[in-house]
């Protein structure tokens, strides 16, 4: 089966159409865009890390201020480029023709991570204040996601300010969350919220509007680990957290059409409220009818997210599929 | 055969053509309505997060079920292992009784549930038939041989009827273990044999599965043909390459591991040459899956040959790979432009960037974060220890 070719017997096109279709069709090259960003990212990543270990290894050969002085000098390299090619500010999303400018972007700040933590490292620049340390390059990561539009650049960022904070977030972490000490999941909560809080005003003003999806994705995902940890620590007055964050990344899917912070606010929600439930209702089970219970809570709950799904759309009061979702 | 409706397939697949020639701006929105009007489907397919929900909580849902049913038979005194087996070869029929009849009551299609069912299906059947081999008294590999001589047929019809990848690739890898486990049986010629056995049989079946998928009549399993393609081609490749026939000399037939390979230079010709045969292919037929497979074993091959002999550090290594990648992509974004021989860098706008754009900011930030995260102790944090900001000293 050939779609265009039901679609001509259908007799919606014209002759023309299906003619310029039909060439198209034939004739169309073959798009390696994206194998060619991947070689070279995968270029930029081995290039830095095999450097990175380089010097590491090679420290007393070479002499600490050589190095610094290398890494300083390709750093300010790449920033240059970057300065001299760059397209003026705007609100809304810039796009720059040549995918190396993202790159050099790149390299340029992680040479320069590199290099405030090689001085930290070395020279104990900032002393024990390692709270700056790590501020001062993510400053600079910020800065130039906002100048150069850059939403790689921005989630190193934006980690940047959680590793401030005293969180070290990637949601692959998540698994293997550490619980490793009481104030670290406030801290987590109250950053979740102030990115989010970020995010909405970066969208409802429509200041650099599209990073919204990358904050909300760090901001949901510390918030959730963060109050999810509070919940199993400490009380269960975070279920009312989750509950909210819960209610606010619906309202969030519904608007933006983004259902990827659906799936969150179930998953999240559903292991929080699972845990309520084995905490209160569920507690002492001992006897087989309780098992059984519970046995059937867990059929039922997951039943129910189930149909919870499936009638998403109505339930939200999602009308059209069309727009692209995400 | 398909357990889907295949008008509605069809019709799915024009309307997609049409938002893409929409897209494309080929037509007008006023015609890609009407196709939607000629072409009518009403599949659930839901988005793919909700998919991913759907299947982790389907799963959720019969696990607890299954863990139920155990619990009561438990519970009521039930011991016998003919029993378990049982119970578990007939919860693997109930969970494809239960697609069978969800498929056309719910119009579902690639939406998770059908998948969670089937892979318990199985995991259900797989587990009764191994539990099976155990009572009757066959041992270790006889056991796993016969469970999977009876599953890898089932598994491909469920492929091909419930338009399945993973399955796809399931009965693929099973058949291979089937052909391997046998060929290891007759004895040490065998060595010799499973090699070439191995590139013949993924060659010849790359070469059928490709041509059925150029085949418009079968663009249902369009999918499921080009990631078993992909797989096979990986296959072929591993069943000549230096490392692997090696090392499973050493391992399965008793090799001396200090000895040399007879017919070495033969693989290592074979580990070096194929992923570049597979580029060229790739580039040459327009087809983006040799291209990968050819990248990625090129990696592979380095590898290999770095187990072997290596010609310098790590770091080293990793550095000059780092500047040929850059330099090379450097090249070809240059040099592909403008059109080249069918070939542009330009993006195809036909695609989901989207997605892409995004899933390039996360890569960047879980690989790259690393290098820029300096490692905590207790004392970072409001929580905790000194603080350096805004000029303030006091502790926390």
């Amino acid at each position: 089966m050939n779609a265009t070719e039901e679609i001509k017997k259908a007799g919606i096109l014209s002759e023309e159409q299906s003619e310029t279709i039909s060439h198209f069709e034939k004739n169309k090259p073959l798009s390696i865009h994206w194998e060619l960003r991947v070689i070279l990212y995968l270029g930029v990543t081995l290039l830095s890390t095999g450097l990175g270990i380089l010097v590491y290894k090679n420290i007393d050969t070479i002499g600490h201020i050589s190095i610094i002085a290398a890494i300083a000098i390709a750093c300010v390299g790449c920033f240059l480029y970057c300065f001299k090619n760059r397209l003026p500010y705007t609100h809304t999303e810039v796009k720059y023709a040549s995918p190396f400018f993202d790159y050099i972007l790149l390299l340029g700040c992680l040479l320069f991570g590199i290099f405030v933590g090689y001085l930290q490292y070395q020279y104990e620049i900032f002393g024990t204040r390692y709270g700056l340390a790590t501020a001062v390059p993510t400053l600079l990561y910020i800065t130039c996601a906002y100048l150069f539009d850059h939403k790689g650049v921005l989630s190193l960022g934006i980690m940047g300010i959680c590793a401030w904070a005293g969180i070290s977030v990637t949601p692959f972490e998540v698994l293997d969350y550490n619980w490793d000490g009481e104030e670290l999941y406030y801290t987590g909560m109250v950053l979740g919220v102030a990115l989010g809080a970020f995010a909405w005003l970066s969208e409802t003003k429509k200041i650099k509007g599209h990073f919204g999806f990358t904050i909300n994705n760090f901001a949901a995902t510390v918030f959730f680990v963060s109050c999810l940890s509070a919940l199993f620590i400490e009380s269960m007055i975070w279920f009312l957290g989750i509950a909210g964050a819960v209610f606010w990344y619906i309202r969030y899917a519904r608007e933006r059409k983004s259902l990827l912070f659906l799936l969150y606010s179930a998953i999240y929600g559903y292991i929080a409220f699972t845990y309520v439930m084995l905490e209160t209702l569920f507690s002492n089970v001992n006897t087989d009818t309780e098992i059984t219970f519970l046995m059937f809570y867990f059929m039922a709950s997951a039943a129910g997210v189930i149909i919870f799904f499936i009638k998403y759309k109505k339930l939200l009061g999602i009308k059209d599929d069309r727009v692209r979702q995400h | 055969m398909i357990a889907y409706d295949s008008t509605k397939l069809r019709n799915r697949a024009v309307r997609e053509k049409g938002d893409e020639l929409l897209k494309r701006k080929f037509i007008s929105e006023t015609q890609r309505d009407a196709i939607d009007e000629k072409f009518p489907e009403d599949l659930y397919s839901p988005n793919i997060f909700i998919r991913i929900g759907l299947f982790l909580f389907a799963s959720f849902a019969i696990s607890s079920a299954g863990g139920f049913f155990g619990f009561m038979s438990v519970l009521l005194g039930v011991d016998s292992e003919a029993y378990a087996i049982a119970c578990l070869i007939l919860g693997a029929g109930l969970c494809i009784f239960a697609v069978e009849k969800l498929i056309p009551d719910r119009k579902l299609f690639a939406s998770g549930i059908e998948e969670a069912l089937l892979y318990h299906a199985w995991g259900s059947l797989f587990g009764g038939l191994m539990f099976m081999g155990d009572q009757i008294g066959l041992r270790d590999e006889n056991m796993f041989l016969m469970a999977l001589i009876v599953i890898t047929p089932l598994t491909a019809w469920a492929a091909v009827r419930y338009l399945d990848t993973i399955l796809s690739l399931a009965a693929t890898i099973c058949a291979f273990i089937i052909v391997f486990i046998l060929l290891k049986k007759t004895g040490d010629a065998a060595r010799y044999i499973i090699p070439f056995a191995f590139m013949m049989l993924s060659a010849f079946k790359y070469l059928r599965l490709h041509n059925m998928r150029l085949d418009p009549e079968k663009f249902y399993w369009k999918n499921c043909l080009m990631v078993t393609e992909g797989l096979l081609l990986l296959i072929f490749y591993f069943s000549g390459n230096y490392f692997v026939i090696r090392e499973t000399a050493v391992e399965f037939f008793g090799m001396d591991p200090e000895s040399d390979l007879p017919l070495g230079w033969f693989f290592w010709a074979f580990t070096f040459l194929v992923p570049v045969g597979y580029i060229y292919w790739g580039l040459k037929k327009k087809d983006k899956i040799p291209m990968w497979a050819g990248l990625i074993l090129i990696g592979v091959t380095v590898q290999t040959f770095r187990h072997y002999y290596s010609v310098a550090p790590p770091e080293v290594a990793l550095s000059i790979a780092g500047v040929a990648m850059i330099v090379l992509a450097w090249f070809s974004i240059r040099y592909f432009k403008k059109e080249q021989h069918g070939i542009t860098y330009e993006a195809d706008e036909g695609g989901d960037d989207f997605l892409k754009s995004h899933a390039e900011a996360f890569i960047i930030a879980q690989t790259l974060s690393q290098s820029t995260v300096i490692k905590k102790d207790d004392s970072i944090g409001p929580g905790g220890g000194d603080f350096g900001g805004g000029g303030s000293e006091s502790k926390y």
